[in-house]
């Protein structure tokens, strides 16, 4: 009670305080500002809690990690060079010489193994990949892995292993987060909850000071909206630019769209333990009646990629397509071979707000053309996601995107009997025996075939049905010089971006 | 003097005529009431889902009146079949609200005592949530779709109805001729049925017209918010939600929906309003 | 007459006791029914079932229904909403972050409704019956038809994209607020002007009007005096509580111009399922909407004393 009306008075207080006078948002966007449309808030700036796009993209501008990730390939960033052993278990690392943190203190070997336990400690996937993190040097750090793991770089620089200052966050505990101190390009400057989250350059930055000055992270939730905000002059950049709008952009010499493949894929993940959709012969019906070609017009205005399940855009692509392609007849022939043969199939399709159900309602006219009735929940995706943990599904529409860029990984953690946790997959052990081979594997040739020949057996399956790979695009003001489209649409770090 | 009632009618019928806002928002209705009955004559069902992607984000015209929508679907037909399921909702959930209204306001009133005191309290307490913000979290605990919507609409609906009418039946009571019945010796049910509801109806048509342009446009805001009706069927607000992506590009995806939300809630209100003006007996002295 | 007064709001306070706590068991009991898991939504899919228990233990959701009850009320007391399950953080810091936003909106909106809303419905009424009156009408019926979130897209089509004159959402300055205020006070406005004109021209009927007119007084003066300081009795207690209302009603404003209020904080809330923000927003709307329900009732008791005396029998 108390405190309701102290907050209310504090609101009364604000409100007469704070009504004319702040400037405009980018009104006037000069050399030294960059403003960048971003569709959530942050809840904290800490590489642990990764819960929005907001968090991601300022924990890229804040911290640093040890490596960059950039087509596949690590690039350094903290770590200046690294070396691996023999038995490629252990990987020695040398960061680079004279890197400060935002607070004035040296970086060191020991705040880096800091960084690395406590991400650990707080997630029990990466924890079991590391046997050990030991400070060799001031500059040296040698990391020990429990297994061969070819993901290890990409977890290096995934958005949390962001490296923090180890007695900072031990002397601040968790408000080090809300006045977070990073050894990044950029430093916050002021966070205007729920608005915008300011940024200025670092002048100390070891890889040199940033061209531009002040970053601004403006909040704005509807894509229609955030692309006039670019056309007025209000923002300078975006990313995600909805398909449909890409007509309104072309015709403005303001503005520059850049796309790219990326590791976004939309598609159907099918039951395979319960229910119709447990007869392989149904699911494959379902895969030969949808017509990918219209989902891809459809639901993304023909931007994106007819998937082909084979990972294209990732190293392993052996130019093969693992999916059924579109043939009603053939659907029909499946169906006629299943148990349910001449009854009645109603199936349902879950979606949730974050994908639409435009995609759905196209496989719900394909489904219809073979006879199989399809219904469509569309739910929170929280919702989704805990029907399908609980295997409490048919078929579910997803668009996700596949960060972890490595095969083997993404197939053992998903297909290895101990760890299969979706009815997607089959507890029974019928990889295992092929995942064993793959994982003790240790020449990265012979690792791919022996990954590529399991995906092409699995995807025969139909248990899961890529639809089409996404394009991803961003949209800037003509002139901002060294920009690129990220695959996973929001690992965007802005340190060497530039105007004109 | 209580008047007889076929005087009462054509006195209410001479008065609502001669209130020209209410007659134009009476016709509107109709039409929209109209068009969601007879929808199926109008155009097949089968036209709402259909998909059609050479055909996809047309602009008007004479094959498709209202264009097409991304998907290719006459808008046309959309409409129309979705004046059946927004208007149709609507309508259900104020018949049930009414009724439960009615029902449940007369009885506490006639009954009073310690029921009444409870129920009353707890609608104290359930007045005391904003209205969208209690069909907001209701809608948020049950899941959306279509009948947890209309569920929680009602829930919201009805306690304001039982307020009203329990506090109009309270004013009745107090008078002669429901003494006099309750003297004669007849049962409470049948007090209500034959002196109080009567009475009561005028308060409860005005009520119900009045906020049916209100139910409209919660449940299309709801679903705008995405907590509505689940496709293929066709309903304003989702449509409205559908295409709101398409806003620059496609802007009568956005403008179509919109206009018929307006106009239906804009019809009912105008109604509701002469309605209310032609049963005031101070009314057109 | 002070005493009686004081009386009655003493009164009305004590009264709001059984009231608050009602709103809090109730929203608390339809948080309950939403099937959950917490733990699951925090720590992601890939965690082991023990470590979920053990989180979920560690929140107390696994505790019976009257024990969370019991110890959710307690902790209010404390002014302690809990803990937000998305972004781990004190709810009561999350909700002061966004709570000033969604005041000025509500109050600026509410302003301007009264602005827009009084004299429209004063126009109508004073030309009752004629052309005029019927455009006031149908003027006000329509801006109570036109969908809010409707409205909010034509006017960011036209204002920020075709003319260009005003920024399309953010909190930055004034004119950022110009399109969310007057997309939230429209409708307002349109009820304030129908209350106005039904309450003047149940005024305007009254004896003693007709007697001042008879008698002679200047048109304008009998509508002044006599007419409006009569029909203000249920424009006031209307505005009050019509301001609690909009405090509840900018969630669909918020959404469509990106201000970080309540509302938005709220609908993130329930689509992420974040049950604690959700109570919290719902009980602290309602708590401020019976504030003002019972500052219109004292209002209106202060202005006529017969109503104080009703209530102090009945009581």
């Amino acid at each position: 009670m108390k405190k309701s009306l102290y907050l209310l008075a504090a609101g009364a207080a604000a409100l007469t305080l704070t009504v004319p006078g702040m400037a405009i948002a980018g009104e006037a966007a000069g050399n030294d500002t960059l403003n960048v449309v971003v569709t959530d808030d942050a809840s904290q700036f800490n590489p642990g809690v990764t819960n929005t796009y907001s968090d991601i993209m300022s924990l890229y501008q804040i911290y640093e990690r040890l490596v960059y990730y950039i087509d596949g390939e690590p690039v350094p960033q903290l770590a200046e060079s690294w070396e691996a052993s023999e038995d490629k278990l252990t990987y020695m690392f040398h960061l680079r010489p004279d890197t400060y943190f935002q607070n004035g203190e040296k970086l060191t070997a020991e705040d880096v193994v800091y960084s690395i336990n406590r991400r650990c400690e707080e997630s029990p996937s990466t924890a079991s990949k590391f046997a050990s993190v030991t400070a060799l040097d001031e500059n040296t750090v040698e990391i020990k892995l429990t297994r061969i793991c070819e993901s290890i770089f990409s977890s290096l620089a995934s958005p949390g292993m962001g490296i923090l200052c180890k007695s900072y966050c031990e002397e601040n505990g968790d408000d080090a987060f809300l006045k977070p101190n990073g050894s990044g390009a950029y430093q916050l400057k002021e966070w205007v909850k729920g608005s915008q989250i300011q940024f200025e350059a670092f002048e100390n930055y070891g890889g040199g000071k940033a061209p531009i000055e002040y970053l601004n992270f403006n909040i704005i939730t509807d894509s229609s909206t955030a692309l006039i905000s670019l056309e007025n002059g209000e923002n300078d950049f975006m990313l995600n630019l909805s398909a449909s709008d890409f007509a309104l952009v072309e015709g403005n010499e303001e503005l520059t769209v850049q796309t790219a493949p990326s590791h976004s894929q939309a598609g159907l993940v099918l039951n395979v333990q319960n229910g119709v959709t447990a007869d392989e012969n149904v699911r494959k019906a379902i895969a030969c009646a949808i017509d990918r070609d219209a989902v891809n017009v459809v639901g993304f205005d023909g931007t994106g990629t007819v998937a082909t399940g084979s990972f294209e855009d990732f190293l392993y692509y052996d130019g093969e397509d693992y999916t059924y392609s579109y043939d009603p007849e053939k659907a029909k022939e499946y169906l006629a071979a299943s148990e349910y043969a001449g009854s009645d199939i109603t199936v349902t399709i879950k979606t949730s707000d974050n994908y639409g159900d435009i995609v759905p309602q196209v496989i719900q006219q394909n489904l219809a053309e073979i006879g199989i009735t399809a219904n469509i929940e569309s739910m929170d995706i929280g919702s989704q996601s805990e029907d399908w943990l609980n295997g409490n599904f048919e078929i579910i529409y997803q668009a996700g995107s596949e960060i972890t860029p490595d095969l083997s990984e993404s197939l053992y953690s998903a297909y290895y009997s101990a760890n299969v946790w979706s009815a997607s997959a089959w507890s029974d052990g019928r990889y295992d025996g092929q995942l064993d081979a793959i994982m003790a594997e240790t020449d990265t040739q012979k690792r791919t075939e022996l990954c590529c020949s399991l995906l092409q057996e699995i995807m025969a399956t139909a248990n899961e049905i890529p639809l089409v790979v996404k394009s991803g695009n961003i949209v800037y003001r003509t002139g901002l010089q060294n920009t690129y489209v990220d695959p996973n649409g929001m690992f965007y770090c802005f340190k060497d971006f530039s105007w004109e | 003097m209580r008047k007889r009632r076929g005087e009462k009618a054509a006195d209410f019928c001479r008065k609502f005529s001669r209130n020209k806002a209410a007659v134009f928002g009476f016709a509107v209705a109709v039409v929209f009431i109209l068009a969601a009955l007879f929808a199926d004559v109008i155009c097949s069902y089968d036209k709402v889902t259909t998909q059609n992607i050479v055909e996809r984000l047309q602009s008007p015209s004479a094959a498709h009146w209202f264009g097409t929508d991304q998907l290719g679907r006459d808008i046309f037909a959309r409409i129309i079949h979705g004046a059946r399921v927004s208007l149709g909702v609507s309508f259900l959930v104020v018949a049930i609200s009414v009724l439960v209204g009615g029902i449940a306001g007369s009885l506490l009133a006639l009954t009073g005592g310690r029921i009444d005191n409870l129920v009353m309290r707890l609608i104290d307490v359930i007045s005391c949530i904003p209205g969208f913000l209690l069909t907001l979290a209701l809608v948020a605990a049950m899941g959306s779709g279509i009948r947890n919507l209309m569920l929680a609409m009602c829930i919201r609906m009805s306690v304001g109805y039982i307020r009203v009418i329990r506090s109009f039946v309270l004013s009745v009571v107090g008078q002669d001729f429901i003494d006099a019945a309750r003297i004669s010796g007849m049962s409470t049910r049948k007090i209500a049925v034959t002196h109080v509801l009567p009475n009561a109806l005028g308060i409860i048509i005005v009520e119900a017209a009045m906020s049916l342009s209100n139910t409209i446009l919660s449940i299309a805001a709801l679903s705008f918010l995405g907590l509505g009706i689940q496709p293929p069927a066709p309903e304003w607000g989702a449509m409205l939600n559908e295409g709101r992506e398409f806003i620059r590009t496609y802007p009568h995806l956005i403008i179509i929906p919109g206009i018929a939300i307006a106009l239906s809630a804009l019809a009912m209100n105008l109604m509701g309003d002469g309605v209310r003006d032609a049963l005031d007996p101070r009314s057109g002295q | 007459m002070f005493s009686e007064m004081n009386k009655y709001i003493a009164k009305r306070l004590v009264m709001m006791i059984p009231i608050v706590l009602g709103v809090t068991f109730l929203v608390f009991f339809i948080m309950s029914l939403l099937p959950g898991d917490p733990g699951r939504m925090i720590l992601g899919m890939g965690a082991k079932a023990e470590d979920v228990a053990a989180y979920n233990h560690r929140l107390g959701v696994d505790r019976p229904f009257l024990v969370r009850l019991v110890s959710y009320i307690g902790d209010l007391m404390h002014g302690d909403f809990g803990i937000s399950y998305r972004s781990m953080r004190p709810v009561s810091e999350e909700i002061a972050a966004c709570f000033p936003y969604t005041l000025k909106l509500a109050f600026a909106g509410s302003i301007v409704a009264y602005l827009i809303g009084i004299p429209l419905g004063l126009f109508s009424a004073i030309h009752q019956n004629s052309p005029l009156d019927f455009g006031g009408t149908f003027v006000s019926m329509l801006l109570a038809s036109i969908p809010q979130f409707w409205l909010g897209l034509m006017m960011i089509l036209l204002f920020s994209l075709h003319w260009k004159i005003l920024p399309t959402s953010g909190i930055g300055s004034f004119r950022n607020y110009i399109m969310p205020v007057l997309v939230t006070a429209l409708p307002e406005a349109a009820i304030m002007s129908r209350l106005t004109r039904t309450s003047m021209l149940d005024c305007i009927s009254q004896d003693y009007v007709r007697t001042a007119r008879a008698k002679g007084l200047p048109r304008a003066k009998v509508i002044w005096k006599h007419t409006f300081k009569n029909a203000l009795l249920p424009i006031i207690s209307t505005l009050i509580t019509s301001f609690g209302v909009s405090l509840g009603g900018t969630v669909v404003v918020e959404n469509i111009f990106s201000i970080p209020g309540i509302g938005n904080l709220l609908l993130t809330a329930i689509k992420a399922k974040d049950v604690p923000i959700v109570m919290a927003c719902t009980i602290l709307l309602s708590l401020i909407y019976c504030i003002f329900i019972l500052l219109a009732d004292i209002a209106v008791a202060g202005i006529d004393p017969r109503i104080r005396q009703i209530y102090l029998k009945k009581g």
